[in-house]
């Protein structure tokens, strides 16, 4: 049974973290259309939101497995309060912000409407954080990342999602860089 | 103007399954590696088991400027950890 518990943990954790790749992935793709060879807009925004929500039941699969798993020794107030653990403080953590980060940004996100714009972003772009938070939880927690295939798989991923993140920077600064000069030559 | 190239899918269900598809290869491909990979010989000692040791060993403490020796080793309701999980 200890056994299957650990199973369950590893397996749900590993695809939580799969699920936010893709989330990741497909919101920064929506506004740099990094992903337009693959679809239009409303499929990777269709992509954003089913990621978004597979998250859930992964997490919390993984958050439950743990909390039984009497090897983790995972208690309900570490869930809470981050590095609390005296067994791999830094990396167990990590996890928990990441998992109140999520959280946080689902939440708002079906708040959105009551929520002004500004806020919503600012809040929605902790999404970063909590993605680097968990990537590092995996690959400092999670002991499958020694293997040298998983590891290239992850690194692989992480490359390609920071060409994103520079294309969607890039986009962004693009947009706003005409808008700035015909603001400066109106007299 | 050039005319830009269609999506490679254009299916917004198709999307969906591709992107459910990928995450749950990863749980069933975890899930079968995990299975297969359960304990690790090398893997250091289970958390509670190390602690156990740590705290039931003073070896020597000193007492008036002499030197005293004490049991190092003391007895423990500890269980032998002969397999740990693969950390």
């Amino acid at each position: 049974m200890t056994d299957l518990i650990w199973v369950v943990a590893r397996s749900t954790g590993t695809a939580a973290l799969v699920a936010l790749v893709l989330s990741v992935l497909s919101g920064m793709a929506l506004r740099s259309g990094a992903l337009a060879w693959l679809s239009h807009n409303r499929g990777v925004r269709a992509v954003h939101d089913l990621t978004s929500l597979l998250w859930v039941p992964l997490a919390i699969a993984h958050v439950i497995a743990l909390l039984f798993d009497p090897y983790a020794k995972v208690g309900l107030a570490d869930l809470v309060v981050p590095f609390l653990m005296p067994y791999g403080s830094l990396a167990i953590g990590l996890g928990t912000i990441s998992l109140q980060l999520v959280v946080v940004v689902l939440v708002s996100t079906w708040l959105r409407s009551m929520l002004p714009h500004q806020g919503w972003l600012a809040i929605h772009r902790l999404s970063y954080v909590a993605f680097v938070a968990a990537f590092a939880h995996g690959l400092l927690a999670g002991t499958d990342f020694a293997q040298p295939v998983l590891q290239a798989l992850a690194w692989i991923t992480a490359a390609v999602l920071a060409i994103v993140a520079f294309r969607r920077l890039t986009a962004t600064k693009r947009r706003q860089s005409p808008a700035r000069s015909r603001t400066v030559a109106i007299p | 103007m050039p005319r830009s190239r269609s999506p490679l899918m254009a299916s917004v269900n198709a999307l969906r399954a591709l992107a459910a598809g990928i995450t749950m290869l990863g749980l069933a491909g975890m899930t079968a590696y995990a299975s297969g990979h359960l304990h690790n010989s090398a893997a250091p000692l289970q958390p509670a088991a190390s602690v156990a040791v740590a705290t039931a060993a003073p070896a020597t403490t000193t007492s008036t400027g002499r030197l005293q020796l004490s049991r190092g080793v003391t007895t423990t309701a500890a269980q032998p950890v002969t397999t740990t999980h693969r950390s």
